[in-house]
């Protein structure tokens, strides 16, 4: 459902599911294995990814507050233009980083 | 030592002492109440009996004048009888007793001491214990007729003494003391009622006085009698509005330090750098969360702070590379070091910074600041630049050298025939595409990287893009005698694709199959269609990948180390562009291979 993959130091989570109540805890488990060592870097690839809905976006907010306690940061990469309504909609955009595509987000962290 | 006696109040030690002194002073009056009482009862009974004396005298010297020597004995016991004395005796100027109160006395000789003389008429007085055990006081006259000593009439009385005295107004005694007992103990308890106010006062002092803090100590004020009490109320009420300033002061003043900090704090918590602070022994005195995450580790509840930074950095803290940043020698400079720290499988670079702490005008550190950062993004991509460069370098040298190398020997050598120059400008020509294709990679590449990489979808006839790969590979495949087979279904359906990139995923995919059989293999291109996907199987029966390398054939430039591989020319560059020309189609690309067996690479793209 959801799978990760490294590029560099950074971790890529795809998934072809939407983000919904139904499948938070498999992108939980992914989270965690993220979240395994200090400073983590991450980038979620909603290329795949049809739709949120408002448990996702709210265990989203949380993945990236822990993100962030442990100094590390959550960044999203080429959202489907449904799933970019949804996150200007609801004001959550900005709270992220949102990249056109994964190697610009992986390149983000260079800088 | 002083307070560690019991402390009686003050009223109580007032009015004990008040009673003590009283007592003593009525012990002291009754003493000497007795005392006079004695001598006044002495001097009463003197009197007493000298006035009995003379009218003994007078009376004996008159019967003994009107009736002659027999009357003195009746004389003499009508003397004693009246004058309650204990005995009266006449004793002739021989010295013996011719008349006395008890007879048996009569014709003795007088036995009794000499006396004193107390009166000029001869009188003297004698104080003596007789045979009986009485202390008796004896009083002597002379009885003269006309001037010759008749005889000497002797009076004695029993001595008062001094229970006697006592006794006398013993009835009396008992008024006298309850009307004195009953004055003082009246002004014991009006003392105690004046001084009571002041045993709190007393108390709350010797508190104070015992209090190693006196700022613990809370004073009360106490019920008003009098001045003392108001002034110390007063006092009480003074210190209280000061203590209640001098709170609200400090109150004040540590919300504002408290707040400052918590912003410094914050501010502190929301950088991704970790930022520790040390003491001047190495402990840790504060730590942000991205530093304790980085030292920490996963567990939230381990707390860094306290421990010692060397043994948060653990191992990597003994390695030459970050000796500096606990060298004694630089404790007042700047230090920078990376370390490696294994996290998992992953190693991680991290670039640590250590700044002595200056405070005011110190001028030595009161510590040191630390920051740490992971720089393994950087060093990644640093690494793959060099190794960027080092195989652009090559690539672009040595189709150039052969190039040149082959162009030089056309010009100047004359001995080639035909057929050589032919050879060598077909190398000529085989080197120049090489380059070019290798150009073309790079350029793909670095358009992808920036993401200029642009595409053209449009639908396809699938069979047909198909078939223009396959031949593009064919000659290759020929010449290796490798058997391909096609397996593809009845009706292919249409997709919509960028035609020329993904014609040239196909050709790179059908090209490493053919590179890497060896001659007589196996190559099978296997297409299905299952829902709304698309499925193109490449399987050969190559030299294969090995497990640990599967994972980074899509990383740019990275060739496998098997000298079969090596052997092949290549630049690693080709299934990285496949990889992101199928991501660009919303697709994926899979591979499973065995070492010697071969590989399976099956690209999965969306049906239009």
């Amino acid at each position: 459902m959801f799978h990760r993959s490294k590029q560099g130091a950074v971790d890529i989570i795809t998934s072809g599911v939407s983000l919904t109540r139904d499948h938070v805890d498999g992108l939980r488990a992914v989270i965690d294995q993220c979240l395994n060592h200090g400073q983590p870097m991450a980038v979620l690839d909603m290329q795949k990814i049809p739709l949120f809905d408002s448990a996702g976006l709210e265990h989203l907010l949380d993945f990236q507050d822990e993100f962030q306690r442990r100094g590390g940061v959550l960044k999203l990469a080429a959202p489907t233009p449904l799933c970019r309504d949804i996150l200007s909609a609801t004001g959550i955009a900005p709270r992220f980083e949102i990249f056109s595509d994964v190697n610009s987000a992986v390149g983000s962290f260079l800088r | 030592m002083l307070f560690n006696k019991v402390q009686i109040e003050v009223p109580r030690r007032v009015a004990a002492h008040y009673l003590l002194f009283c007592l003593t002073a009525i012990g002291l009056f009754f003493a000497g109440v007795v005392f006079a009482l004695q001598k006044f009862q002495d001097s009463r009974t003197e009197v007493a009996c000298l006035a009995i004396l003379r009218r003994s005298v007078t009376t004996i010297g008159r019967d003994y004048l009107k009736f002659g020597e027999s009357s003195i004995q009746s004389a003499v016991e009508r003397a004693r009888s009246e004058g309650s004395l204990a005995y009266c005796a006449i004793v002739a100027t021989d010295g013996r007793i011719i008349a006395h109160s008890s007879p048996e006395n009569i014709g003795q000789m007088y036995k009794g001491p000499r006396g004193e003389q107390i009166q000029p008429n001869g009188v003297t007085r004698a104080r003596f214990v007789d045979v009986y055990s009485r202390a008796l006081r004896e009083y002597r006259g002379p009885l003269k007729i006309g001037n010759r000593d008749l005889c000497e009439v002797h009076v004695a009385i029993r001595e008062p003494g001094l229970w006697r005295n006592i006794s006398t107004g013993a009835l009396h005694i008992p008024v006298a003391m309850i009307a004195v007992s009953g004055v003082i103990g009246l002004g014991a308890i009006v003392l105690y009622r004046m001084v009571r106010p002041f045993a709190e006062i007393d108390r709350q002092l010797c508190a104070v006085a015992r209090s190693s803090s006196i700022q613990s100590i809370e004073l009360r004020p106490v019920s008003v009698h009098g001045g003392a009490a108001l002034g110390w109320n007063r006092l009480v009420d003074a210190r209280q509005q000061q203590t209640c300033r001098s709170n609200l002061a400090e109150r004040v003043s540590t919300a504002v330090d408290r707040r400052g900090q918590k912003q410094a704090e914050d501010i502190l918590n929301s950088l991704m750098d970790g930022i520790a602070v040390t003491d001047v022994e190495g402990r840790i005195t504060f730590a942000n969360q991205a530093m304790t995450a980085c030292l920490g580790g996963v567990d939230e509840s381990v707390r860094i702070c306290g421990r010692q930074m060397s043994d948060c950095l653990g191992s990597e803290a003994d390695k030459s590379s970050t000796l500096a940043l606990f060298d004694p020698q630089l404790q007042e400079r700047t230090v920078t070091a990376e370390l490696t720290r294994q996290d998992g499988a992953d190693q991680r670079i991290c670039r640590v910074a250590r700044y002595p702490l200056r405070s005011g005008d110190q001028k030595s550190s009161a510590g040191h600041v630390w920051t740490i950062r992971d720089v393994t993004q950087q060093k990644l991509a640093e690494k793959a630049r060099d190794q960027f460069l080092d195989t652009a370098t090559h690539e672009l040298r040595t189709p150039l050298a052969n190039i040149k190398a082959y162009a030089e020997t056309l010009s100047l050598s004359d001995m080639l025939d035909v057929e050589q120059q032919k050879e060598f400008c077909n190398t000529i020509n085989s080197e120049a595409t090489r380059l070019a294709r290798f150009i073309d990679d790079l350029l793909s590449v670095s358009s992808m990287e920036v993401g200029s990489l642009t595409m053209d979808y449009q639908e396809v006839d699938t069979e047909r893009l198909l078939r223009e790969a396959t031949q593009k590979v064919q000659p290759q495949i020929e010449q290796k005698d490798i058997r391909f087979d096609t397996v593809l279904p009845a009706k292919l359906p249409t997709i919509k694709v960028d035609k020329d990139k993904f014609t040239v995923v196909l050709v790179n995919l059908l090209g490493n199959a053919a590179k890497y059989t060896p001659n007589g293999g196996r190559i099978a291109m296997t297409v299905r269609a299952i829902d709304d996907q698309l499925f193109i199987e490449i399987q050969d029966s190559g030299v294969g990948i090995a497990e640990e390398e599967l994972p980074r054939i899509f990383d740019k430039f990275f060739r496998s180390s098997d000298p079969r591989v090596v052997e092949q020319t290549g630049t690693g560059l080709g299934l990285s562009f496949a990889d992101e020309v199928v991501r660009k189609h919303r697709g994926s690309i899979n591979v499973t291979s065995e070492i010697d067996k071969g590989s399976t690479f099956t690209v999965v793209i969306p049906i239009a």
